[in-house]
């Protein structure tokens, strides 16, 4: 019997306090974070983004094969023989134009498999310097190295050479026609 | 045959729907903000700019333009009609709300008695739509439901037995007249404590009519998706959440109406009698009376917000154990009292 009164005093009791600790939280500031109007600082030793140096990228596409999400879009093309591209840091010349390297940062899941994977450690963590966007495609970032102007001058050389190469397969299945010779 | 009487029911009528909807678009969101503020959040603060005002209105929109989906095995009438059941149950009952001195929509003699019936017809439209949902578990919400609210009614009519017997009839608006002249005549605080522990134990006893925390196990979010709501969805839905946010200001103002002084200011000198101004004396009732709902209100979110959920056990061991021994003590007090200061 006395246990029916203590419980029913404790109960009232209880849901005072508990009234009077949401009260006092109605008048707390908030932590929410209004993103992107406000923004939690950045630290200056975040690495949040992937960032390819081209001018020492091997073309090994080792990222490319790694990457469980297939974010990676890499078109080379191979230099000439007279062309100087500057050296890997292991010592050897680079011997790939890196027309195209494109990093969908929408799917990336941060797992790090290509930074490791990567042999010249062109494949680096940085700080990202872009602010917040509004649209995937602004997260599609392409870090070839080339103008403009050379990649240009590099594709036409390649679609040269292939349609030489083309031109070159047809003579040779076409033996009884003489073949003239090839503009390389 | 006058047309006056007609057409002032119609306007009431169509005045009551207006206010509902409002009420309840303001409702829903103050509900939202004040949970977050609550939880050290923000709420709403996108749609329509100032901190979110029209989200309900953005949610009511997607609501209307909701796919109407009908379980095939689903009893086809009873499901299209349970919704309309249970907002024709709380709506009725808005009919004796007293919102000012000549301001209600009809002020008949046995209106408590009146208000308690009808509301009491919301049962069946759950039970219709946890039936007709062909879902258990739609089942098992709407039976916890119907117990609640049909073991429920019980203290709640003996606490309003209370002020009955002090006012001396069932009129809504001869409850609201004796508690004239200044906060310290209303029933609250009257051959203390007597009507103010009939004032806490109708005012909880109200939360588990409208099915608020911490007795929402119908519509048990965690335990039962959505209890006996579960297969309703777009418009149908939106249905049951007006008619719950109608009966949470149904019963905020019948508790208004009976022990907080109803449609009369706090002081003497802040009112407008009828006799002077019909159309002031209706403004400023009105506005008396919706502001002291409206805190009636707050404080259920207020504690929907801070209590955890009764388990169904503890539920009926509040209401038959604690409320109605209670509140039949208290009804035979107050008898005693009144009978020998007569």
């Amino acid at each position: 019997m006395a246990g029916y009164f203590t419980d029913l005093w404790i109960g009232v009791t209880t849901v005072l306090q508990g009234m009077w600790v949401t009260f006092v939280h109605l008048f707390q500031p908030r932590v929410t974070v209004q993103y992107p109007r406000e923004q939690v600082p950045m630290y200056s030793r975040t690495r949040a983004t992937l960032v390819n140096h081209a001018e020492i990228c091997g073309y090994c596409l080792s990222c490319k094969r790694v990457c469980p999400v297939n974010i990676f879009t890499i078109v080379g093309a191979r230099a000439e023989t007279g062309e100087d591209l500057g050296l890997l840091p292991d010592g050897k010349p680079k011997k790939m134009h890196i027309l195209e390297f494109k990093i969908d940062m929408s799917k990336c899941v941060y797992c790090g498999l290509c930074v490791d994977a990567c042999d010249t450690q062109s494949l680096r963590w940085e700080q990202p310097q872009e602010k917040p966007v509004f649209s995937r495609r602004e997260l599609l970032h392409d870090f070839s190295d080339m103008t403009e102007e050379a990649k240009r001058r590099v594709r036409e050389r390649e679609e040269a050479r292939k349609a030489a190469k083309a031109a070159a397969a047809k003579a040779a299945a076409a033996p009884s026609t003489p073949s003239s010779p090839s503009q390389s | 045959m006058s047309l006056a009487p007609l057409v002032f029911s119609l306007l009431f009528v169509a005045g009551v729907i207006g206010y509902i909807a409002v009420f309840a678009l303001l409702a829903i969101w103050l509900e939202r903000k004040v949970s977050a503020h609550m939880q050290d959040r923000l709420g709403p603060m996108e749609t329509g700019g100032w901190h979110g005002w029209s989200q309900t209105l953005a949610d009511l929109m997607k609501l209307l333009l909701k796919e109407d989906i009908i379980p095939t095995a689903a009893d086809n009438f009873l499901f299209r009609v349970a919704p309309y059941v249970v907002f024709v149950g709380s709506f009725a009952a808005w009919a004796v709300l007293p919102f000012a001195a000549n301001l209600i929509g009809t002020n008949i003699n046995i209106g408590v008695f009146y208000l308690v019936a009808v509301s009491s017809t919301v049962v069946i439209g759950i039970l219709m739509a946890g039936w007709a949902s062909n879902n258990k578990w739609a089942m098992y919400g709407a039976m916890r439901s119907a117990a609640q609210m049909v073991s429920y009614e019980i203290p709640i009519a003996l606490s309003l037995l209370v002020p009955i017997l002090l006012a001396g009839s069932l009129s809504m608006q001869d409850l609201v007249k004796i508690q004239a002249g200044g906060f310290w005549h209303w029933t609250v605080l009257r051959n203390f404590p007597f009507p103010f522990i009939a004032f806490v134990i109708y005012f909880w006893a109200s939360l588990a009519e409208v099915n608020r925390t911490p007795f929402d196990i119908p519509e048990a979010e965690s335990e039962l998706v959505a209890g006996y709501h579960v297969e309703y969805s777009g418009m149908r839905f939106a249905m049951f959440f007006l008619s719950e946010y109608a009966n949470m200001f149904l019963v905020s103002g019948v508790v208004t109406a009976v022990f907080l002084g109803g449609w009369h200011a706090p002081l003497p000198a802040l009112e407008i009698a009828a006799e002077t101004s019909a159309l002031g004396h209706a403004i400023t009732g009105a506005m008396w009376f919706s502001i002291k709902a409206i805190s009636l209100v707050l404080l259920q979110m207020w504690l929907r917000w801070t209590l955890p959920r009764l388990r169904v056990d503890q539920l009926m061991h509040i209401c038959w154990k604690v409320f109605l021994p209670f509140s039949f003590v208290n009804v035979l007090l107050v008898s005693l009292w009144a009978a020998l200061s007569r």
